[in-house]
């Protein structure tokens, strides 16, 4: 009898594990404000890093931000880096954003830190990521990273 | 027998919210095709909005991300007038945007001088580490940096290498100070030998930089007057630092590697 149950559970489990759930993550925001002040949200982004690239899916999945960063160095237990090269990957094409400067933040640990001289709280492993344009135009991400492969 | 009948049912309570869920998404769909579930009858919908009713989102939103502004080409400049009516003055305050130039890792691009009233910087156009033209006196002498003595290369960013970002200030290793930023903290000039102009900037606290200043117990000041440690980093940057008991007057360059200065 109790073998039976317990059979029953785990056939249960593997099935609802077959079925899928829903993704992990995906608790990215990104924040667009455009030159004119316009300013739009877009919500479920996932966030992967992988080596000194950072990519970003759009919650849709049509577009995805491709950043690449260096000079990183330690600012307590964030990391902080310059992004380099800043792509845009969308309907098929890409197209390569020129920026003025910007500024990325990682938070490897598994406790919430605390960015110097700010009130900013960064959760574990989470990102905060500022870029600003030519054309005007300041990005901001900030969210979990969904993987990370450093 | 009890116990397969508690596993269908089971099985069956977790498996039809699914697959109405699957069902409800294509709600173009009249009828829907799951068996067993009769479609709403039309009638019964409610009737569409008017169209002022509508929440205010926009009627077409792109797809992914909106960066339509970055990503096309921009309109074509109003035609600008040919002469001014009265003389130009030097020196006339322009606009304070952006420059339009592009922050690449191009050795041959010379920006031009910033829209403002100081010194034209003219940053050397050639990514060398050492000023041209310079003949050292003697053999570098390297004064290991006394916080990060006998550790492993990058051991003081704990383990990390560091690699310059062309695009700011001495790669990013002075502080975030991109190169195309109009407005930055100037701390004075350094003539190099062929009468180039090197411009030293302020160092931001908590960068590679300011952790070698601290480490040497050096106080920077602005570049200008003699008798200063005079410190090239990477990419043709330049700071100036009283001299203390550890380091002399002198021109001193930086190895990133383990944060030591060696003398010219």
């Amino acid at each position: 009898m109790g073998t039976r149950h317990t059979l029953a559970a785990l056939l249960v489990f593997t099935i609802l594990s077959l079925l899928g759930t829903a993704p992990a993550g995906a608790t990215g925001t990104v924040r667009i404000q455009q030159n004119d002040g316009t300013v739009r949200n877009y919500d479920g982004a996932v966030i992967r890093v992988k080596h000194n690239t950072i990519r970003v899916w759009s919650h849709d999945g049509k577009g995805t931000l491709v950043i690449d960063r260096a000079a990183c160095s330690y600012v307590g237990e964030l990391e902080r880096c310059l992004p380099t090269t800043f792509e845009l990957k969308q309907s098929g094409q890409t197209k390569t954003i020129q920026l003025i400067n910007g500024l990325v933040y990682f938070n490897p640990t598994d406790s919430t830190q605390q960015l110097t001289l700010s009130s900013k709280q960064l959760p574990p492993r989470s990102l905060m990521l500022m870029l600003h344009t030519l054309r005007g135009t300041f990005i901001s991400v900030h969210g979990q990273i969904d993987e990370l492969q450093p | 027998m009890k116990s397969f009948r508690i596993f269908v049912a089971l099985v069956l309570a977790v498996t039809m919210p699914l697959t109405a869920l699957a069902q409800t998404r294509p709600a173009g769909r009249p009828g829907g095709s799951g068996a067993g579930r009769p479609a709403p009858p039309p009638q019964q919908r409610p009737a569409q909005p008017p169209p002022q009713q509508r929440p205010a989102q926009p009627q077409q939103r792109p797809p992914g991300f909106d960066l339509s502004n970055d990503t096309q080409r921009p309109a074509a400049p109003p035609s600008r007038p040919s002469a001014p009516s009265h003389p130009s003055t030097p020196g006339r305050p322009s606009t304070p945007s952006a420059p339009s130039r592009p922050p690449q890792n191009n050795p041959g691009y010379r920006p031009p001088p910033p829209p403002n009233n100081r010194p034209p910087a003219n940053r050397p156009p050639s990514p060398a580490y050492r000023p041209p033209n310079y003949r050292p006196p003697h053999p570098p002498v390297a004064i290991v940096n006394p916080i990060w003595r006998g550790h492993p290369a990058w051991y003081w960013n704990r383990g990390v290498a560091w690699n310059p970002a062309a695009a700011y200030w001495g790669g990013g290793f002075w502080g975030t100070l991109a190169i195309a930023a109009a407005s930055a903290a100037v701390f004075g000039y350094i003539y190099g030998a062929n009468g180039a102009q090197y411009v030293s900037y302020q160092v931001m606290p908590d960068s590679p930089g300011a952790i070698l200043l601290q480490n040497y117990g050096l106080t920077q000041t602005p570049c200008g007057p003699d008798n200063l440690v005079v410190i090239y980093g990477p990419n043709n940057s330049v700071i100036c630092a009283f001299p203390n008991n550890l380091v002399a007057p002198g021109v001193y360059t930086v190895d990133p590697t383990t944060l030591t200065i060696s003398s010219y």
